[in-house]
């Protein structure tokens, strides 16, 4: 016994403890069987228990950072600090700034960040993709204006009329005679189409 | 990579490793397990009946030995004495879970030893002996030895455990100990053994058998007695199980059995071969020797023997003499493990009554010491032959080259046509054997469509020559064939027993292995070599053989040992590359050997760099008289605090596409494109520099030295084009950190100055030199570069993590020239600024979830499309995958949608078919108006 207390006495080497939080959807008994502990990329190797705690015995005095190596989630790496006489601190990793402390609780609680995504999503072909192309917006919607409009006036005498009325209290007296001149000059050639197929079938009654 | 990409071209292997120690086990309701422990400090479970991992644990690389992990196990658990001998680590044999890690001790050890009880655990490692209570983490009793111990071992009969020990100077005594029921130590007497040798000593049950010459000593270490029986030869080796002790000799073993009455004696006497392993089953019954062809069963108190030939099933795979045989009888057979000097673990099953031998499963484990990796092509198809012979023969008139021609396109039509009446015949045959309704006929279409791709096929060229023969060199002494399509083991070449690796100052064992004759030229097959040492004489040997059917050519001796080995770049007559071997006193051999004529067309020079501790030097050998002389010699700059750790040259048949970068300015930027240039990283012990110095090695001249402050091992480099790439890791940062190194002539104003644009004359400017930093997140154990067939695709940097993956990293983040503010026309040209670390994405990891750990090294590989490289990495698992580090874009995607064009251009076909329709009635109409 006095050979076990001389040697923890002069011990340099050290223990660094964590714990994992999983989501509560898993099940840490089926998932700590393919995860390990790396310290510094692997120079220092832990693995952890069924109740997702772990230590990795036989550290050095240094500064190391923990990360968690797994294929399910991302976990956060963290910055151990050990100093000589075994006193830890634990600090987030900042890889740009090494000299920035900002101090976690120790013993070390690594949470998940979210599942590890692999894979990246496919393009898909939508409806709304295709609609609000900037092709589509540019070169579709004035064909539909240019088309649709001349056939909403045409099919409504009403309207018509009302545009004709409107015309008229203006006092421009030419501008309102000329569109008089196009109007009938565009009916025209339809009534002289009408005559003659009426004097055709007149003449077959004949 | 996208998701339905995931296994559709890559595939993995799991090795566990050399086997060094296996037990059978029933784990709770499953089938049987084999709980095995490896050379590579793997504890794994496998499944008996399939030769599966059921779970694998990988623990830290040993710092000394490779034995295996010492473990034991009860009915739930594993305890297993881990990192050199200072903790012990309790897994759950179900799944391979940690249950407990429990501390032993601060000092390393191999003097290993660990008992579990009912209720206690005891570990003996070093001078620390501890016992536990199971369950607890704290220990009831710790003893600490004063003086060092040579052997530890526990003994259990009954309730009484019984620890026994070999202190450093004693002598020729073990110490015996009994350990109590609450866990204290208490002092036996003192066993005197005669020349006692720890390494010639077999523990078992309740014994301790030790040999000297031809005296075997049997202590029973309960009654603390000693008995001696002198045998008739000597004994080499010594193994057994419960009451019964093998003792093998050169030519035979003797059972020995002990009993209460009789004390020890010899029972009886079994032939044993040279090539044979030698083993007894777990219920010591009988006594199982194995050979490569037959498995012979001796019946210890009967004397009916019996043997059972065994089958050879593939011709391909040749194997080594068994090494050490597992085994057990169940009710109706016998069921052995055989574990060969290659690493290779099988499992097989004996039947007495048919007296046959089943192979079960197989596995190859010394892939896990891969070091050398080739890709080689697979032979042209038969349609291509007909394509190269119609092409051929330039001389003769044009009545012969159109009878030719035309035979070569009715041998095509002849080959499409075989091909589908093979697909016909699969179709109908897979109906009447299963026809059982539609799904059955189209899933017979199907599967006959795609076996025109797979395996089954011919062994020939696919169209884009993605598919090829993958070369695997181990340190174990033995060379693979895989088929790059799904892994499957093609053939299987073992070096031999005398085999031994050669020595590399930088990294470790080689067996170096060259492709000295791809099957471009289809009249001749492919030809490759491997270098090895003989064990015994330590010369070099070189084995050449053909790659695609693992047949041996040739093997030759050298009368000395190998100092240093290059393929030459001319070929002989035959298209041979041939390879030159140098020894230590300068003595030079070149396979094949080469004629002076086909000499006199190329240089006959060939210039090598070598290195000593303190000088480097550079060589020049003359081919054709096979003379050595030193052309330039100094010290680089490197003092005697350097090391040297990396050395790479440019790769031998590298493709460079683009001799010139065009810079914003439109300017054209030179490639420095030397093809002598080495890189030479060294670390500095006395103040942590790493230096890169960059040496022409036919001139001797220092290109370019670079200084980084503060790093240290692990240091990895990839050469290649005009750039190299190293990682590091920064003390300073305490983070890895990847640099970048690009060497440029200079723009075309400056190169017009210049009266010959020249890389190699000496006196030169030096190069513009472009250099970068980058921080990144993870640690590198493996670094390699893509490569393609022109060079044309941009290059990928492929770094594996010590977390098992392989990250892509592209050329235009890791690039010396990003700028650390854009400009509008550097955006215009779509160039990325600078920032300072390199993001490690999920995303970008090209083996997906699928984990290689350990990687040793990257194997790259062009393939027939431009855009498409091919990958393999290998270290205690191999990965195989294909890259497309700028997409594909020589093929159509694949998300190309054939579906939606199919439909896009049916509804296009049908309208143009309806509106022509509606135009001419309507032109009939106002004809009729």
């Amino acid at each position: 016994t006095e050979e076990v207390s001389r040697t923890e006495q002069t011990s340099t080497l050290f223990s660094v403890e964590g714990e994992i939080a999983l989501p509560s959807t898993r099940n840490c008994a089926k998932w700590s069987a393919g995860a390990r502990i790396h310290l510094n990329h692997g120079q220092y190797m832990g693995f952890v228990r069924q109740d997702c705690t772990f230590r990795v015995d036989f550290v050095p005095t240094g500064t190391y950072i923990v990360q968690i190596e797994n294929t399910d989630f991302v976990f956060e790496p963290i910055r151990v600090d050990i100093t000589s006489k075994g006193k830890m601190r634990a600090r987030k990793l900042t890889i740009l700034q090494p000299n920035n402390v900002n101090t976690l609780p120790y013993p070390l609680r690594l949470s998940a960040r979210g599942p590890a995504r692999y894979f990246r999503k496919r393009e898909e072909w939508r409806i709304t993709d295709m609609l609000f192309s900037p092709m589509v917006l540019m070169l579709v919607v004035p064909l539909v204006v240019m088309l649709i409009l001349p056939k909403m006036t045409a099919n409504d005498p009403e309207l018509k009329k009302e545009m004709e009325n409107m015309q008229m209290p203006k006092v421009d007296m030419p501008d309102v005679g000329e569109m008089m001149a196009n109007f009938f000059g565009g009916s025209a050639p339809a009534k002289k189409k009408a005559v003659t197929g009426g004097s055709g079938s007149g003449q077959r009654r004949k | 990579i996208f998701e339905d990409q995931a296994g559709k071209f890559d595939w993995r292997k799991q090795l566990v490793g050399c086997p060094a120690k296996i037990t059978f086990d029933k784990v709770g309701s499953k089938s049987d397990r084999l709980i095995v422990s490896t050379a590579q400090s793997v504890l794994a479970s496998l499944v008996l009946n399939t030769g599966n991992i059921g779970w694998r644990q990988i623990m830290e690389n040993p710092s000394g030995s490779t034995n295996g992990l010492t473990f034991t196990k009860d009915r739930e658990y594993i305890y297993s004495i881990s990192e050199d001998g200072r903790s012990v680590r309790v897994w759950n044999k179900n799944n391979g879970v940690l249950a407990h890690q429990l501390p032993i001790s601060e000092q390393k050890s191999e003097i290993q030893a660990i008992h579990v009880t009912n209720q206690r655990l005891h570990v003996a490692s070093g001078r620390t002996l501890v016992v536990f209570r199971l369950g607890d983490e704290k220990p009831v009793e710790t003893v600490i030895s004063k003086t060092e111990l040579t052997f530890s071992a526990f003994f259990q009969q009954d309730d009484v455990v019984i620890h026994v020990s070999a202190l450093k100077n004693a002598g020729k005594s073990i110490e015996l100990s009994k350990i109590t029921e609450d866990g204290a130590f208490e002092p036996l007497k003192t066993v005197e053994i005669k020349d006692f040798e720890p390494k010639n000593c077999h523990v078992q049950e309740a014994y301790l058998s030790c040999s000297t010459g031809s005296t075997l000593q049997i202590v029973d270490i309960f009654r603390q007695k000693v008995q001696k029986i002198q045998l008739e030869t000597e004994i080499l080796e010594i193994s057994g199980h419960g009451p019964l002790i093998l003792a093998r000799g050169a030519k035979n073993a003797q059972i020995v059995e002990i009993t209460a009455e009789n004390g020890a004696q010899v029972r009886k006497s079994v032939d044993i071969g040279a090539g044979e392993a030698l083993g007894i089953t777990e219920n010591h019954e009988s006594v199982i020797v194995t050979s490569s062809d037959a498995v012979r069963v001796v019946f210890v108190n009967s004397a009916t023997h019996f043997s059972a030939k065994r089958v050879k099933m593939a011709e391909n795979l040749e194997n080594s003499a068994p090494k050490s045989i597992f085994g057990r009888k169940n009710d109706k057979d016998w069921e052995i493990v055989i574990v060969g000097e290659d690493c290779h673990v099988e499992f097989v099953t004996v039947d007495q009554n048919s007296k046959s031998v089943n192979l079960e499963w197989s596995r190859e484990e010394s892939l896990i010491t891969a070091v050398s990796v080739e890709m080689v092509d697979l032979p042209l198809s038969e349609s291509q032959q007909m394509i190269e012979d119609e092409f051929e023969d330039g001389e003769s008139n044009i009545i012969s080259a159109f009878i030719r021609r035309i035979q070569v396109q009715f041998g095509q039509l002849c080959r499409q046509i075989t091909r589908s009446i093979e697909k016909v015949i699969y179709v109908v045959t897979s109906i009447t054997k299963n026809g059982n309704g539609v799904a059955d006929f189209i899933n017979s279409v199907r599967s006959a469509s795609g076996s025109g791709s797979a395996a089954s096929g011919p062994f020939e060229r696919d169209y884009f020559n993605l598919r090829k023969v993958i070369i695997v060199a181990t340190s174990t002494g033995t060379v693979f064939g895989i088929d790059s399509a799904d892994g499957r083991y093609l053939w299987k070449l073992w070096l031999g027993e005398h085999f031994q690796p050669l020595e590399s100052p930088f990294d470790g064992e080689k067996v170096p292995l060259f492709v000295q004759r791809t099957t471009a030229h289809y009249q001749l097959d492919g030809l490759a070599s491997v270098v090895f040492s003989n064990k015994l004489t330590h010369n070099g040997v070189i084995v050449s053989f053909n790659p695609m059917v693992g047949k041996v050519v040739s093997r030759n001796e050298l009368g000395y040992p190998v100092k240093r080995l290059s393929l030459l770049p001319v070929h002989t007559h035959k298209h041979v590359y041939p390879v030159m071997l140098i020894g230590k006193n300068e003595e030079i051999k070149i396979f094949p050997s080469i004629t002076p004529e086909e000499l006199s067309a190329t240089t006959p020079y060939l210039y090598l760099l070598d290195i000593q501790s303190q000088t480097v030097q550079g060589l020049k050998i003359d081919i054709s008289s096979q003379k050595i002389t030193p052309v330039w010699q100094g010290n680089l700059g490197l003092t005697a605090q350097d090391d040297i750790i990396a050395v790479k040259g440019k790769s031998f048949n590298q493709k460079v596409h683009s001799q010139g970068r065009v810079l914003v300015t439109r300017e054209v930027q030179y490639k420095y494109v030397n093809p002598n240039l080495a890189a030479i990283a060294s670390i500095n012990r006395a103040d942590q520099h790493m230096t890169i110095t960059l040496v022409d090695i036919v001139t001797g001249q220092i290109v370019h030295s670079a200084s980084i402050g503060k790093a240290a091992k692990p240091i990895h480099m990839v050469h290649s084009e005009n750039w190299i790439a190293y990682s590091y890791w920064s003390d300073k940062g305490r983070r890895t950190e990847l640099g970048i190194i690009e060497l440029y002539e200079g723009t075309e104003e400056q190169h017009t100055q210049k009266e010959v644009f020249d890389s190699k004359i000496a006196e030169k400017l030096p190069p513009v030199v472009a250099q970068q930093s980058y921080i990144y997140a993870q640690g590198v154990d493996a670094m390699s570069v893509s490569e393609t067939e022109q060079g044309l695709t941009t290059r990928s940097i492929l770094v594996a993590h010590p977390s098992g993956n392989i990250h892509e990293v592209s050329r235009r983040l890791l690039d010396a020239n990003r700028p650390m503010e854009l400009t509008q026309a550097m955006r215009e040209e779509m160039m990325i600024g600078y920032m300072p670390e390199i993001a490690v994405a999920t995303e970008e990891m090209i083996n997906y979830n699928q984990t290689v750990h350990r990687v040793r090294g990257i194997k790259t590989s062009p393939s027939g499309l431009e855009s498409t490289s091919l990958v393999l990495a290998y270290g205690t698992d191999l990965f195989f995958t294909r890259l497309v580090p700028s997409g594909t874009f020589d093929i159509l995607k694949d998300d190309f949608d054939h579906v939606l064009i199919s439909l896009v251009l049916t509804g296009l076909v049908v309208g143009s078919y309806v509106s022509k329709r509606l135009a001419r009635s309507n032109a009939l109409a106002s004809q009729w108006s």
